[in-house]
């Protein structure tokens, strides 16, 4: 589903991803963890589309095709959600206005027809109850005045609907109470299938107690430096990063 | 006898003073021209290079220009280039024309009309009020009686329609709403473009003159889409009594230039004045709200709330500037003015100002002025949407903040599709 070959990128003059190579294949949950500021999120921006990140080697395919010559709506049409780490404030732009506005572009996008009213809010409203998610969150302005775990919880009712093939979930678990991990854990496992993959970008094993991904990667200076089963999530969340040759600085001993 | 009017010393011939004040108003005009920008209140507008020739009023036109569908249930006035057809008309009965040359007589008519422009017209500087004063020869003159609540809300809609001369429109509208009275007031500008292009093709100069006594209650919808090669002057007088309500909504997106001064003087307790509006400006529009509000007396109330979005080279300015006097304590007084430039050639020139001699009050202003962010626009974009769409999802969503508080849903649907074709025109 997803090849990023030998990817490396720069975000200014800087240098974030040196030669990241991953492969995720329909199905798949993939963590990767890492140090703070080691290209985790410029990982996530890539793939999203975000402008100002420079790729100067490899190349990315998703579903065969090139990503890196798709528009940022493009790739959400074809199938590539990205929950963000900090989601942004949109005010005046109603969350239900919002949500309408991209399932009614990407449905359109994937030959779908367009959700009449009715059907939409039903649709909506069963989403949102599993997250509890209640109706007066969804006539406010997008995320504007949300808490923390509200924002992510609100990211990951947009991934519901939008039902993507492959979804980047970056720090989705901060912020959250026991409770709201819950939740996401339960509505992300409800949407495993054998097509849908997730690539989930995280500091703590918490949340992956509940999902138990099949892959683990270690990012450190840009570049992937130990892959694994779940082993390696546990090992990392009783050793540190230590056990990975990282020190607390995020380098390479 | 209403009981404003008894105080009045009535000419024993109306029509000869109006005709001395026609006289000496052209006099004021000829000798102090235009306003310059050296005038505060016209520091950001310039209507120096006009010519004087625009300044003859239009002839009543021969054809037959059919206006838009009024909303359901209401009188319907039709104005064609500054002339009233009365045919086409459907007045309430509260509502009269009035005859500025003498043709018939209305004493009534004429004592409301006289009695609003004493009092509404003591400021010198208002020169395109003298342009009005010395070209209109016909006022619609509204009295609502004591008491009276209008079931059907008034509807005028000026319309232009293009002449082979390029000429200009005198109109104006004086109401005067009794104690405990209650009106709606819907104002609608449109018309076509000239095919000969010339700027301006014709200016529309209007003014209004509003009273409310003791607890009446006005709600003033305006709705300005006049010919992209019109310039719109309006300027309108409110003065407002005791516990009387103003509620105003402006939408303006019409005329290559549009002047919007709406002079509030609030000379009672409890009175409310709330003023909203969205202006829009594309290509070389533009749009000068100036809005000033005089609390005269203490414990009344009044709001600004404004957005301007703007594109192309267009210019959008919110001036509004109110003086809290010295004695006028428990006054309160807002001002909001929000900008958004969706171009990098559009400007916004925003000054709320608040003048305030006195404690105890609660006043409160506000502006800002920004592009549209690029990190909403990238969020948007994750999400499926084209660059497009995210931004006219924005565009729409910032204007319709405020149009939502439009309470007459018909006039709201009306704003909320011309705003609609607006966006998408871009």
């Amino acid at each position: 589903m997803l090849q990023v070959k030998n990817i490396s990128c720069l975000v200014g003059e800087k240098e974030i991803l040196k030669g990241l190579t991953l492969n995720i294949k329909p199905g798949e949950v993939h963590a990767i963890m890492g140090p703070n500021g080691t290209g985790k999120s410029t990982l996530s921006h890539l793939l999203a589309g975000k402008s100002g990140y420079e790729v100067t080697s490899g190349e990315i395919l998703f579903e065969g095709k090139n990503l890196l010559e798709q528009t940022i709506d493009e790739r959400a049409k074809a199938g590539l959600f990205l929950g963000f780490q900090y989601p942004v404030e949109i005010p005046g732009v109603s969350c239900m206005n919002f949500l309408k506005s991209a399932v009614n572009a990407v449905n359109k996008a994937r030959g779908k027809s367009e959700l009449d009213a009715l059907e939409f809010l039903k649709k909506v409203r069963q989403e949102a109850k599993k997250l509890d998610i209640d109706d007066s969150m969804l006539k406010r302005s997008v995320n504007q005045g949300f808490s923390g775990g509200e924002k992510k919880r609100f990211e990951v009712l947009q991934m519901a609907l939008l039902e993507p093939k492959l979804a980047i979930l970056d720090e989705t678990d901060s912020g959250l109470d026991i409770d709201s991990l819950k939740n996401i854990a339960e509505e992300i496992n409800l949407m495993r299938t054998s097509e849908r993959s997730f690539l989930i970008i995280t500091h703590y094993q918490r949340l992956l107690n509940h999902i138990k991904p099949d892959f683990v990667h270690i990012l450190n200076g840009g570049r992937i430096i130990a892959s694994g089963g779940f082993e390696i999530a546990e090992k990392l969340e009783s050793e540190g990063y230590k056990a990975f040759g990282i020190n607390k600085n995020g380098e390479d001993d | 006898m209403p009981s404003i009017i008894n105080d009045i010393k009535v000419e024993p011939d109306f029509f000869s003073f109006w005709k001395n004040t026609r006289s000496d108003a052209l006099q004021n005009f000829k000798n102090k021209g235009f306003p310059s920008k050296k005038n505060e209140a016209w520091k950001y507008t310039s209507l120096l290079d006009l010519s004087e020739d625009l300044l003859e009023p239009a002839h009543r036109s021969e054809q037959n220009i059919q206006a838009k569908k009024p909303i359901s249930s209401s009188f319907f006035i039709k104005v064609v280039n500054g002339h009233i057809d009365l045919e086409a008309s459907v007045l309430p009965e509260e509502l009269r024309v009035l005859d500025l040359e003498g043709k018939y007589k209305d004493e009534s008519s004429e004592l409301v009309m006289k009695s609003l422009f004493e009092n509404t017209n003591k400021d010198n500087l208002q020169t395109h009020i003298d342009i009005n004063t010395a070209y209109c020869n016909k006022v619609l003159v509204a009295h609502i009686p004591k008491g009276k609540c209008l079931e059907k809300p008034i509807e005028i809609h000026y319309i232009h329609e293009p002449e082979n001369e390029y000429k200009s429109s005198y109109t104006q509208l004086c109401i005067l709403q009794e104690a405990d009275s209650h009106a709606t007031l819907i104002e609608r500008f449109y018309g076509d473009t000239a095919k000969e292009e010339k700027f301006p093709s014709h200016i529309h100069n209007h003014v209004v003159r509003i009273q409310l006594n003791k607890s009446a209650c006005l709600t003033h919808y305006r709705l300005q889409e006049a010919p992209n090669d019109n310039y719109n002057i309006y300027t309108a007088n409110l003065e407002m009594k005791d516990e009387s309500t103003y509620d105003s909504f402006t939408f303006c997106k019409g005329a290559m230039l549009s002047r919007n001064e709406v002079k509030v003087n609030i000379n009672g307790t409890k009175a409310h004045c709330n003023q909203q509006g969205v202006t829009l400006g594309q290509h070389k529009q533009h749009h000068d709200s100036y809005l000033p509000v005089m609390h005269n007396s203490p414990d009344s109330y009044s709001n600004q709330n404004f957005r301007q979005l703007l594109d192309g080279n267009s210019k959008g300015v919110f001036y509004s500037s109110v003086l809290v006097p010295k004695d006028s304590i428990k006054t309160q007084a807002h001002q909001l003015n929000h900008n958004l430039l969706i171009s990098d050639t559009a400007q916004a020139f925003t000054r709320p100002e608040l003048d305030i001699f006195t404690d105890e009050v609660i006043c409160s202003h506000g502006a800002t002025v920004g592009n549209l962010d690029v990190n909403s626009l990238y969020y948007l974009q994750t999400r499926g949407l084209s660059e497009d769409q995210a931004k006219a999802l924005m565009v729409e969503s910032f204007a319709n903040e405020l149009i939502e508080d439009v309470k007459n849903e018909e006039i709201k649907d009306l704003i909320k599709l011309s705003l609609t074709k607006w966006i998408r025109q871009h």
